[in-house]
Formats: structure tokens, sequence, C-alpha cells
């Protein structure tokens, strides 16, 4: 067996949630800003989410331990970040072009390109799940679990509201925008949740 | 399941941490074996066995 090293960790995980967390809320600020003056509601939405995302992050960075990133987090990081902001460009691209284009087949591939960073991201999440140790594997499957069923079941019953005839007229397209944004917050909500399950005084 | 991981680690003076290294996991689950809350399965059970050079029903009770 090898001897463990000994120098200072550079990469750990409060310093890599607060960077994240001060990225997502300084890219949250423009999105507000130009969404807000050009009145566009899927901008406000991203910046949104991103601001609401951003300071979950640099909160749960105050309560982490100092520790280094294992490799394989190190590996998902370097996968999963490059595909993200890959995402994010172009879901602005998409959301910015697809109104200006005339041929229909033009707006299609204009609006389905950001799936193709999609593919990356899944594949990064597959590979840290298998790769992570057994109860990192198994807290994230319980929370993965948990955010897929609330959300689920949550967009269902709120599915139910207008059949009840309460006056509420929701747009699909923007009910299937936040299945996302929900199903990765509540995952971010049941993740410390289900840890806390596994943790004694350290 | 009772078992002797902390024991058996501070006889050796590592840390959390230098065991957690040692067996290629994090240190949270080192500390959640430690402290019961979690259950290794039989190739982590076997690693941590093979690391003290120990049996392993040494060092994992299962009666209480």
């Amino acid at each position: 067996m090898s001897e463990p090293s000994k120098s200072p960790p550079k990469l750990t995980n409060r310093r890599m949630l607060t960077a994240m967390g001060g990225v997502a809320v300084l890219g949250a600020l423009p999105c507000l800003l130009v969404g807000g003056l050009t009145h566009r509601g899927w901008l406000v939405t991203a910046g949104i989410v991103a601001a609401v995302t951003g300071v979950a992050w640099l909160l749960c960075a105050r309560f982490t331990r100092e520790e280094a990133l294992r490799p394989v987090h190190r590996r998902y990081l370097r996968e999963f970040l490059p595909a993200m902001v890959g995402y994010l460009v172009l879901i602005m691209v998409s959301g910015t072009l697809v109104s200006r284009m005339e041929s229909v087949v033009g707006r299609m591939a204009l609006a389905v390109l950001p799936l193709l960073p999609i593919v990356l991201l899944i594949r990064a999440m597959v590979r840290v799940l298998r790769d992570q140790d057994e109860l990192e594997r198994r807290i994230d499957l319980e929370a993965i679990a948990i955010a897929a069923m609330s959300t689920a079941f949550g967009f269902f019953s709120f599915g139910l509201l207008p059949l009840a005839d309460i006056g509420w007229h929701v747009r699909g397209d923007a009910v299937a925008i936040w299945v996302m944004p929900c199903l990765f917050a509540i995952f971010g909500i049941a993740k410390p949740l289900v840890a806390r399950r596994y943790r004694d005084h350290e | 399941m009772n078992n002797h991981v902390r024991e058996l680690r501070g006889d050796q003076g590592w840390s959390q941490a230098d065991l957690a290294e040692r067996l290629d996991v994090s240190r949270q689950t080192v500390n959640a074996i430690e402290t019961g809350k979690y259950d290794p399965s039989l190739p982590l059970a076997f690693k941590i066995a093979a690391l003290f050079g120990r049996p392993i029903e040494s060092i994992f009770d299962p009666g209480a």
C-alpha cells in the first residue's frame, strides 16, 4: 500500500463549491439584467435558477469541511464543467436565434442544439456514479430517487390543478422548462439530508 | 454490526483521511463505517482486513 501524500490540497470540495457558487451568482446578474431590459422571460428564468443555485452552493460551502477532492471527483469536474459551459452557451444561442430563423428545419436544429452537451453531461454523471465509493454512490442514488419521485409526482399533481377548473392557465412549455431545475434543486436538498443519516460526530 | 476499525486505525496512528486514502474511499465513508452508521460491502471489508493484516471476523462482529 502506498503512503498517502501529505502535500496541502489545492482543489478542495469547499473551494470548488465556493467557486461554482460565485460563478453562478455572477452569471445570474447579466441574465437578470439583460432579460429584464429586453423582456426575455426565459433569460430571467435562467438568471433566477442560476442565482438560487449559486446561493445554495455558497451556503453549502460554509458548512462543508475543507477536504481534497478525490481523483474521481476531479475527473467529474473536468468532464462536467466544459459540458455545462457548452450547454449554457448553446441554450443562449438557441434562445436568441431560434425566433429569427425562417426555415422550420433551421429552427428545429437550433432548438435541439443544447441537447448535444447534455449527452456529455449524462456521461459525466454516470461515470462518477459508477466510480465513486460505495457509500457516496448509495447517497447519490437515494437522493436521485427522492428527486425523481418528488419531481414526477409534483408535476403530475400540478398538472391535475387545471382540470379542477380553478382559473389557472399554465403553458405546457413553461412547465416543461422547470422540470430539470426542480429535479436538480430537490436532488441538492435531498443529498445532504440523506448524507446526514450516515454521519455521526466527526 | 460492530467493528474495530477505529481502534485499529488508532494503533497505526492514522487519521480518518489517511485510512480513506489507503482504501481509496472518502473520509466520510471511513467515519460512517467506524461509527456503525454504514456496513461496508464484502469487497471493502476484505480490503480493510487485508490492510490491517487481520482476518475479517476479528474486525467485524455481526453479533450486536
